[in-house]
């Protein structure tokens, strides 16, 4: 039964002198042959066969069982996502340097449109003004020949004005 | 025994989940893994057992084995399973106990071992403590030289000599007398 590939006296020639080496590598090779004497221990052929078919039975139930992730594996793909979650959040949640060169701020927008509501306010006073003098005048004796329908049509057309200007 | 080719064959075989490997790694390695089982527990109810569970273990474990000598891990296996055994049983001098109870009948079954010498080196070896007895038979049985074993106990190599050396000694003497 013992097919020892390894040199045994050499072995012990590392621990103790040739001699004993010798004498050593001996007793073991008598020992050897005296366990050859085990061999008669032998599993029956029905238990061989019995091995067999439970083997056979145990292959039969693996392929038929679903793929089963190990747990470990679970864990570790659920140990990825979460990781991932949390990156996510975290760049997204992080307080924002970055400027929107593209986009103009509110106060600029609102700087902007008030820039035009004055424009046309000062328009529109400018017309009031106009119009206010020319009534004066008419009113003082400048325009003598004006009749006084032209008078009455221009107080009308300021007081449209001042409306128009107060609903903006 | 196959020749390292051949074997290569049948437990790439096996790694497929092919049955008939497996049947021939039965035929190869039973007698000799049976033997183990028996000498380190001398019942063979027991042994036939163990045996099963090594071969069911394989079917588990066969694509862990990584190359290198099959052998080596196969028997690594069969330790393991006997310690678990062990474990199981709690108290290994109740194993020695039902061990001696066994030995002593075994001249009443000649199933197992049919010679005086086998049920003299069985008593033998049942006095040798159970590390050593255990180093022994791993060694006889998987050819395992003296560098794996003490790989394997996580020992030095000159105490794994010296132990087995003791060991064999005090059962050639036993056996001689």
């Amino acid at each position: 039964m013992a097919e020892k590939k390894e040199d045994i006296k050499q072995l012990f020639e590392q621990f103790v002198d040739g001699g004993d080496a010798e004498r050593s590598a001996k007793d073991i090779r008598k020992a050897d042959e005296i366990l050859a004497q085990l061999d008669a221990n032998k599993p029956s052929d029905e238990l061989t066969d019995r091995i067999k078919t439970k083997i056979d039975n145990a292959l039969k139930n693996k392929r038929a069982a679903p793929v089963r992730w190990p747990r470990y594996a679970v864990a570790a793909a659920a140990a990825v996502v979460i990781a991932a979650v949390l990156i996510a959040a975290s760049v997204f949640n992080a307080p924002e340097s970055r400027t929107e060169p593209e986009l103009i701020s509110a106060a600029e927008w609102e700087n902007a449109a008030l820039k035009d509501d004055l424009t046309e306010l000062g328009t529109l006073a400018q017309e009031l003004e106009e119009i206010r003098n020319e009534l004066l005048a008419i009113q003082s004796g400048e325009q003598i020949n004006m009749q006084s329908e032209r008078a009455t049509e221009l107080e009308e057309e300021m007081l449209e004005i001042e409306g128009d200007f107060w609903k903006g | 025994m196959a020749d390292s080719e051949e074997l290569n064959r049948i437990i790439e075989a096996c790694r497929q989940g092919d049955a008939e490997a497996f049947a021939e790694l039965v035929d190869i390695y039973s007698q000799r893994c049976y033997g183990y089982f028996y000498s380190m527990v001398g019942r063979s109810d027991v042994s036939d057992d163990l045996l099963s569970r090594l071969f069911m273990r394989l079917v588990e474990k066969i694509s862990t084995f990584k190359g290198g000598n099959f052998e080596s891990w196969l028997f690594k296996v069969a330790s393991n399973i006997f310690h678990d055994y062990l474990r199981t049983k709690q108290k290994e001098t109740k194993v020695i106990e039902a061990r001696t109870e066994q030995i002593a009948g075994i001249s009443a079954q000649p199933k197992q071992s049919d010679s005086e010498i086998s049920a003299r080196l069985q008593r033998q070896l049942l006095r040798l403590d159970s590390d050593t007895r255990e180093l022994i038979m791993l060694r006889y049985y998987s050819q395992m030289s003296f560098k794996e074993l003490a790989g394997l106990r996580s020992e030095p190599i000159g105490t794994v000599l010296s132990r087995v050396h003791r060991g064999l000694n005090s059962l050639r003497q036993a056996m001689e007398k």
